[in-house]
């Protein structure tokens, strides 16, 4: 059974019906692989659907889609040694600290990152698109 | 059911499965080594209640030495009070199977039904996703806390 760490920018995916990824997102997430998510994702998906959409409605939406991934024990809260995992992959990857917090939550659960982030993850071999998971045959 | 407390790790030689004493340790170990691997590492930040474990490459994760995974089959200790194994090994002759096949099966069973419930809860909740304009990463990164 395939285990995936999926970032914000997926679950924001799953919201937005104009997103390329939008159902492979709905695939990845209407399976039933084992799914992980960091706890900043709640921050994340709430911020970006009050700031940039002004959507009330898709922050509770998209607030219950992280619960449901918490729910089933999914929820990778950062401490410490997280952080400071985050803040060693920021520096050698030169990426930002938020997203580096997600491919060291990744690692620490054993999994593969899921982001749409094609620019600074997927591009540099540190993430998968929902497109390529939903592609990549069940272990 | 009686409960009775966790008992100490059920031991190689407590044992009394065929299956389990006639197969050769793939990692070239005998059943007393075996019986000093770890069961599993608990992830440090991982959310209270799950008991994932990690890859064999333990170290990328900050984890060292042997997680017990052996690539193929590994044998693990389980810890279970001695009314439950009663009942696992009642069930597992009922259904003519070993404890090992058993406990494989409702381990699968029981993650794949897991996933279907949050899938529905999933599928329940976005069923009015909306149009957002497509570039939920620009959005991300635009709307991140800058100094």
């Amino acid at each position: 059974m395939t285990f995936w760490f999926i970032d914000a920018s997926v679950l924001l995916a799953r919201e937005d019906a104009d997103d390329d990824q939008h159902e492979a997102a709905r695939e990845l997430l209407a399976g039933d692989a084992i799914l992980a998510t960091l706890d900043l994702a709640y921050y994340e998906v709430g911020n970006v659907a009050i700031r940039a959409w002004r959507d009330v409605r898709a922050a509770a939406r998209l607030q219950g889609l992280v619960a449901a991934i918490a729910a089933d024990g999914g929820l990778v809260r950062a401490d410490e040694t997280l952080i400071a995992h985050a803040v060693r992959v920021a520096d050698t990857e030169r990426l930002s600290v938020y997203d580096a917090g997600y491919v060291a939550g990744a690692a620490s659960a054993g999994a593969q990152l899921v982001s749409c982030d094609l620019r600074d993850l997927v591009n540099r071999h540190l993430a998968v698109t929902p497109q390529q998971a939903v592609d990549q045959p069940a272990a | 059911m009686k409960h009775r407390p966790p008992q100490l790790a059920t031991t190689v030689s407590r044992r009394t499965n065929p299956e389990d004493f006639s197969r050769r340790r793939v990692d070239g170990r005998n059943p007393s080594q075996a019986a000093s691997v770890p069961v599993r590492n608990r992830r440090a930040g991982m959310d209270a209640g799950s008991d994932r474990t990690t890859t064999c490459a333990g170290t990328h994760n900050g984890l060292v030495g042997s997680t017990g995974y052996t690539h193929v089959v590994a044998k693990v200790m389980v810890s279970l009070p001695d009314d439950l194994l009663g009942v696992l090994d009642v069930e597992a002759a009922r259904r003519n199977t070993t404890r090992s096949g058993l406990l494989r099966d409702y381990v699968h069973e029981g993650l794949r039904h897991r996933g279907q419930e949050r899938a529905r809860r999933v599928e329940q909740l976005m069923s009015e996703a909306a149009h957002h304009g497509g570039d939920g990463v620009g959005d991300l990164k635009r709307h991140r806390p800058t100094a």
